[in-house]
């Protein structure tokens, strides 16, 4: 008896739950219907999308999203969770496997309705507070699970969402670091590992205000849309909570989109937007506001176009005295000075000479700058009659390297000792293009050996053949973390700017010598001004501007 | 003669400029566009480099020169390719799920790639020798500060750096007060003092007990010191120096894209 009435309890299909935290955001292209898997979503066959009690589409097990296209205005959406036929338990009869407890299809499970609705001036701007504004940027190392409070002084000043690991307070007052959180799911106090440094916050915020019945308050919601490169492909973000007002709140100050949106505008993503929902307690009800796209001018880069400006005044001031004929006096640089000794030597020795741009693409300044100190290297070389042998990992800048040194050659009064085959692409992949430059080097044993241009992990492998055949090797590139490497294994490096300034040296052409005069004096008052600064900040002196 | 392109680049180029500043339509459209051309013709331009490399090794090749190696560039060049149009027309593509292509990826170009990558171990460690080898006061500086940022980052470096630094005391020790007798006046006992402090302080490394009955306290003070000073090194000297060739970079850079702009640079027009 008892095992009959065991069968039937456990026969018994268990009670389906519906989906849970269902929410609707809005796209450019409709409303996209989101929500989380039901707590049964073992027995779920399926999940149907309703829209003002109809039935606009379904959606499968582990898809828990719906795009309603083209959707607008006030709409009611809810999601049915329907059950499906199941079997709790399976038992093997002679190597069959056979269903013992089973039901058939039946039942479903109804999440609460969601209204949503547009509310026209919810997001209003970008709120300026001007260059220098400052503030303690505080990380506290851990991702809370549940909401967050920062509290100053013993007053909150935000609730923070879930996972946030740190919080700008633009409203700081310098030295004052009297900063706790307290995770608001638990009512846990943390003070420990906070860490609170003084840094510049260049936006103010996104203001948002609203105007709507008291309720009971609103979980403050934001979703984000980013265009890739190729203009098409839309990147959604869906809603994410970003602060908890109450009821009596009618405005609300987003900090952290203006970071979020630096840092988009940072990633090169043109054209990305934010919308804002504010959410009812019971998530009965969501408004959201109209997209909220960039300013029309990037603020966060004021200060590079002041300091562009200033360095192009300079730079044109140097210009103008250069053609009332200054003299300008340019320190020596001794890679550019030993090209010509390279060359020289390469001929003494009766071996080619290699000439290597790196792996920039003919986008690169690196790989530009590099194709100016190959014609002065060609012209020499043709002068002495010795070939010069290069190996290119980029189509474009073997095609512009074609045409330099024939150039060079031309300039040079030896068009015939021009032999196109040595200039030729290997490959544009990064270590293939090392090893077969590696290969060219030792089987050809050059005198010299030129590692000009943009350079990777590649720089050594290279540089190291080059040593191992006992060639004068001359490297220049603008990539820090490539120059020690150059540095052991080449005898001249051209470090950092060096590269850049080759052709107004090689030219020795007043104008082009006048911008690096500007350059100098530029990079002199930024050092000084670097020397200064520091001193006054350890002395204690400190502005606002300083920190 | 070359007023036409100066005017066009200076048109383009202060376009581009603006579209870093403003982030809204046209411009970052017009930067997208831009983008695109350059994708565009890089391909095309990919149709010459490879013509230029196999045209370049069917030359060696006839001329009986390299013949292995450019025999195997063609030979594999040729498979690559038809490899590759089989998987497209058996699996649709040819990096497909189930596409043999992706056997020759995966077996072939990945572990060659790896290897050439793996090679740069060993090339860093003959290049730091020959970097590392104390010639002068730099050398010697360069030396010491490797050293102790070595030993402040691999695992077990700062419990291997006492032992490491007593040797070394003890050596140099052993080295100045066996020396400093062949020298006269300053340099003898500029020496004879070296040598005495170096002496010190491998004892005082070697000092079985401190205050509080702590065992040997400046062998335990430098496994804690050498990972900070380590961080130190990398955060303060070596920053400083970075931010000095980083700060000269950028300057270099505007100051070229000026050149570019304005005209008086015209490498790129051949």
């Amino acid at each position: 008896m008892t095992g009959i009435l065991a069968f039937c309890i456990l026969t018994q299909p268990p009670e389906l739950a519906p989906a849970q935290n269902l929410m609707v955001g809005v796209r450019s292209d409709g409303y996209w219907v989101l929500w989380e898997p039901s707590m049964t979503d073992s027995l779920i066959l399926r999940y149907e999308v309703f829209r003002d009690g109809e039935l606009i589409g379904r959606a499968e097990i582990g898809e828990y999203e719906f795009l309603d296209k083209g959707a607008s205005g006030v709409h009611t959406y809810m999601v049915r969770a329907v059950g499906g036929p199941r079997y709790i338990k399976e038992i093997e009869v002679w190597g069959m496997k056979l269903p013992l407890l089973a039901w058939q299809e039946g039942g479903y499970a109804d999440t609460r309705p969601v209204s949503v609705e547009p509310l026209a001036g919810l997001a209003v701007s970008h709120r300026w507070q001007g260059f220098g504004f400052s503030g303690y940027r505080l990380e506290w190392g851990f991702r809370p699970q549940g909401f967050v409070e920062v509290i100053r002084d013993g007053e909150t000043i935000i609730t923070l969402p879930p996972g946030s690991q740190s919080f700008t307070d633009a409203s700081a007052v310098v030295g004052k670091k009297g900063y706790m959180i307290r995770d608001a799911t638990t009512g846990q106090e943390i003070i420990p590992n906070i860490r609170a440094r003084w840094e510049a916050v260049h936006f103010g915020g996104l203001t948002l205000s609203w105007n709507l019945p008291g309720q009971e308050g609103f979980t403050l919601m934001r979703s984000a849309e980013a265009r890739e490169q190729d203009m098409r492909t839309v990147d959604h973000m869906p809603p994410e909570p970003v602060a908890q007002v109450t009821g009596q709140e009618s405005g609300f100050v987003d900090r952290m989109a203006s970071r979020e949106m630096i840092a988009l505008l940072r990633s090169r993503s043109p054209m990305n937007i934010y919308r804002y929902y504010l959410v009812s307690g019971d998530g009965s009800k969501v408004y959201f506001s109209e997209p909220v796209r960039p300013q029309a001018f990037n603020f966060m880069k004021l200060p590079v176009l002041i300091m562009d400006i200033l360095f192009a005044c300079v730079f044109f001031g140097f210009l103008f005295m250069a053609r009332r004929g200054r003299p300008m006096f340019i320190r020596k640089i001794a890679g550019l000075e030993e090209l010509d000794n390279a060359v020289g030597r390469s001929t003494e020795m009766g071996r080619p000479i290699v000439y290597v741009p790196g792996i920039g693409t003919i986008a690169d300044i690196e790989s530009i700058a590099s194709l100016t100190i190959l014609k002065h290297v060609a012209k020499k070389a043709a002068e002495y009659e010795t070939p010069v042998i290069m190996p290119n990992f980029d189509p474009m800048v073997t095609a512009a390297a074609k045409e330099v040194i024939k150039e060079a050659y031309t300039e040079a009064g030896r068009p015939d000792l021009y032999n196109e085959d040595n200039v030729f692409y290997v490959s544009s992949q990064q270590f293939a293009f090392a090893g077969a430059v590696s290969g060219l080097i030792v089987r050809e044993r050059p005198g010299a050996t030129f590692l000009i241009g943009y350079y990777a992990a590649e720089s050594l492998v290279i540089a190291e053949a080059g040593y191992s055949v006992g060639a004068i090797q001359v490297a220049g590139t603008a990539s820090v973390l490539q120059t020690p490497f150059f540095l052991a294994a080449c005898d001249y490096v051209l470090i950092g700017e060096e590269e850049y300034a080759a052709s107004a040296y090689l030219s020795h052409n007043a104008l082009q010598m006048a911008t690096l005069k500007a350059e100098d004096v530029f990079k002199a008052t930024f050092v000084s001004a670097i020397i200064v600064l520091s001193l006054l900040v350890s002395l204690g002196i400190s502005f606002i501007f300083l920190s | 003669m070359f007023r036409a392109p100066v005017w066009l680049v200076f048109i383009v180029g202060l376009f581009m400029a603006s579209a870093f500043f403003i982030p809204v339509d046209p411009f970052p459209m017009m930067q997208t566009w831009a983008l695109k051309w350059d994708v565009i013709i890089s391909a095309f331009a990919l149709a010459v480099g490879i013509d230029s490399l196999v045209m370049h090794h069917i030359r060696r090749v006839q001329r009986r020169q390299n013949v292995l190696y450019s025999g195997t560039l063609l030979v594999g060049f040729w498979v690559t390719i038809a490899w590759g149009a089989f998987a497209w027309w058996r699996y649709g593509g040819p990096f497909a799920t189930r596409s043999t292509f992706l056997w020759l990826f995966r077996y072939i170009v990945v572990p060659m790639d790896a290897t050439m990558f793996s090679l740069l171990a060993f090339f860093i460690a003959s290049a730091a020798y020959r970097a590392f080898r104390a010639r002068n006061f730099s050398s010697s500086l360069l030396l010491l500060s490797a050293g102790i940022v070595m030993l402040g980052r691999v695992p077990f470096g700062d419990w291997a750096a006492a032992p490491i630094f007593v040797a070394f005391a003890l050596l140099l020790a052993f080295y100045f007060l066996r020396v400093f007798r062949q020298y006269e006046g300053w340099g003898r006992s500029t020496r004879m003092v070296v040598g005495i402090l170096f002496l010190a302080v491998g004892i005082i490394l070697l000092w079985p007990i401190g205050m509080g009955g702590q065992l040997f306290p400046a062998f335990r003070f430098v496994v804690h010191s050498v990972p900070h000073l380590a961080s130190w090194i990398m955060e303060v000297p070596q920053m400083a120096a970075r931010r000095g060739i980083d700060l000269g970079i950028s300057l270099g850079s505007l100051a070229f894209a000026l050149r570019v702009l304005v005209g008086i640079e015209r490498g790129y027009m051949r």
